[in-house]
């Protein structure tokens, strides 16, 4: 068991997503960082993945009361086990009585704590995962929070040489890139290359339910629509001009024009953009998102 | 009837659209149209379709891009398109829901029927007689759309937005009616609340509607609950 003895900024818990709620007006939440949470599932130990902790910019503070195996990854915590430092990339043995904690991120945003076994909750229509934006399934960590694991040592100790973020990112860590979006042909030609074009910033408005950025007004139809369907990923355009895009929490329906979306093999960068961060979008082809979405896909399942 | 346009919105995303998207009138034929395309995709599913979110003249599909194309969704939908008059659909569920109207319950009642030029029980009359459908769930996670309030008897959002409208609150804007699942800000006038839990994250269904649910109203007071 831990204990929580500080809940950090936002500690979720996380898993894969909800899927089938959305016609119900649910989002799917989730990982907000996918990769990462892969990853921190494959280093606890576990072979698929678990429902485990999401931390977000300040790491909570946990004293474990059992022995537990677990994995770290995502962004820089400088994680700390009893005040002093430790690797990172491979599987943590945990005694009890010990303190894992961190300090604000260095870099990145997002985080995971997995626990081989994975945390003992229930899951609610297939996922234990937080949809924070409604306060449903899974649960938000509070201070004196008790959480609970089925340790059972199945796997051996694991080591990761590269990590995710490092082989599956692009290059240059600030590119989103995206595919053309539905509503394409209401905008202005130059809307799409407006976008491309243009360096946004990432604002401290953001959250798991948008990623909300400052920059260039982009032309933009004036008419509004009938509400549709809304994505993770969608890039949407309000009257403003400034485009949103929309995070795991999003809203299940919407009607500002979808300019382009977010390919999903770039879900993790985007989980781990900082407010005041510059970013930059790129125009690929659904082949190329179908062709990087099932490299991540091979990743993992090397790994596994 | 028409074709739908398909429109692809990502390597993992299809947005059908049954008409314009710039028309606000609610046409029922059409939802009827787009629930029963939702009917059959669940009766005859494609393996990779994670989500279908049906909207006043919209399908969006989502599904894995490692398992399907949105071709291959297109070339499904057309497909179900041909057969939908021929299959024979589950039942309509039909639910009568108990209104406390009126008072702290429904604040905006009184301004409602007076723009009517009724008396507030003939009001309550009014919207306990017509039948109403969920069009499609949005704005909150369990906020069902209603239609079947005349459009003749439209009534204007709120100026500006209360901060806190309570759960169960039943609401109008526009021709549209809904219930708010859960507390939130909200612009919708507010006729009164019911008792009913419209969504319970321990029933085996979250929501106790789903599109296509009919529903009436009955006026109730809360000594009967």
């Amino acid at each position: 068991m831990v204990k929580v003895i500080d809940a950090g900024f936002l500690t979720t818990i996380q898993d894969q997503p909800r899927l089938g709620l959305a016609r119900y007006g649910l989002s799917e939440a989730g990982a907000m960082a996918p990769l990462s949470f892969l990853e921190a599932n494959y280093l606890a130990g576990n072979n698929e993945p678990l429902p485990c902790l999401e931390v977000t910019m300040k790491p909570p503070r946990l004293l474990f009361q059992s022995a537990a195996r677990v994995g770290l990854a995502g962004a820089d915590f400088g994680w700390k086990l009893d005040n002093r430092q430790v690797p990172v990339g491979q599987t943590l043995e945990i005694r009890p009585g010990t303190t894992l904690q961190g300090d604000y991120c260095r870099s990145g945003l997002r985080g995971y704590i997995a626990f081989e076994g994975g945390l003992d909750v229930e899951r609610w229509f297939g996922s234990a995962a937080t949809h924070v934006q409604a306060k449903l399934g899974g649960a938000i960590i509070v201070r004196g929070d008790e959480l609970r694991f089925k340790l059972n040592r199945n796997a051996s100790l694991r080591v990761l040489r590269e990590h995710a973020q490092t082989v599956m990112m692009n290059g240059s860590h600030k590119v989103l890139r995206v595919v053309d979006g539905p509503h394409l042909d209401m905008f202005p030609p130059e809307s799409i290359s407006l976008l491309t074009g243009t360096v946004y910033r990432v604002t401290e408005q953001s959250s798991r339910t948008a990623l909300r950025l400052d920059g260039l007004a982009l032309p933009c139809p004036k008419e509004p629509l009938l509400s549709a369907g809304a994505w993770y990923g969608a890039i949407q355009v309000p009257p403003s001009g400034i485009p949103q895009i929309l995070g795991a929490d999003h809203p299940a329906t919407g009607g500002y024009p979808i300019l382009a979306t977010l390919i999903r093999s770039d879900f993790e960068t985007l989980g781990q953009l900082r407010p005041r961060e510059e970013i930059r979008f790129g125009r690929v082809s659904i082949e190329t998102a179908r062709q990087l979405y099932q490299r991540q896909h091979d990743w993992w399942k090397a790994l596994g | 009837m028409d074709l739908p346009l398909f429109r692809q919105a990502s390597e993992a995303a299809i947005l059908i659209e049954f008409s314009a998207g710039t028309n606000a009138e609610i046409k029922p034929e059409l939802i009827q149209r787009i629930h029963r395309l939702v009917a059959l995709l669940d009766l005859s599913p494609l393996k990779g379709i994670e989500e279908l979110t049906p909207a006043y003249s919209s399908l969006l599909v989502e599904f894995d891009p490692l398992q399907l194309t949105a071709q291959n969704i297109e070339q499904h939908v057309r497909f179900c398109l041909e057969q939908i008059g021929q299959i024979e659909l589950p039942s309509i569920q039909q639910l009568e829901v108990p209104v406390f109207y009126g008072g702290a319950y429904g604040p905006d009642l009184p301004f409602c029927a007076e723009r009517l030029g009724m008396s507030v029980s003939q009001f309550v009359e009014s919207h306990c007689e017509q039948s109403y459908s969920v069009a499609f769930f949005g704005f909150l996670p369990g906020f069902a759309y209603l239609f079947g309030w005349p459009a003749k008897w439209s009534m204007p959002r709120l100026a500006s937005p209360r901060l806190k409208v309570p759960a169960g609150s039943v609401a109008i804007a526009g021709a549209q009616c809904g219930i708010y699942p859960t507390e939130s800000p909200g612009g919708w006038r507010i006729l009164g609340q019911t008792p009913l839990k419209v969504i319970d994250t321990r029933r085996a269904q979250f929501s106790l509607f789903s599109i296509g649910s009919q529903i009436r109203f009955y006026p109730s007071n809360p000594s009967a609950w």
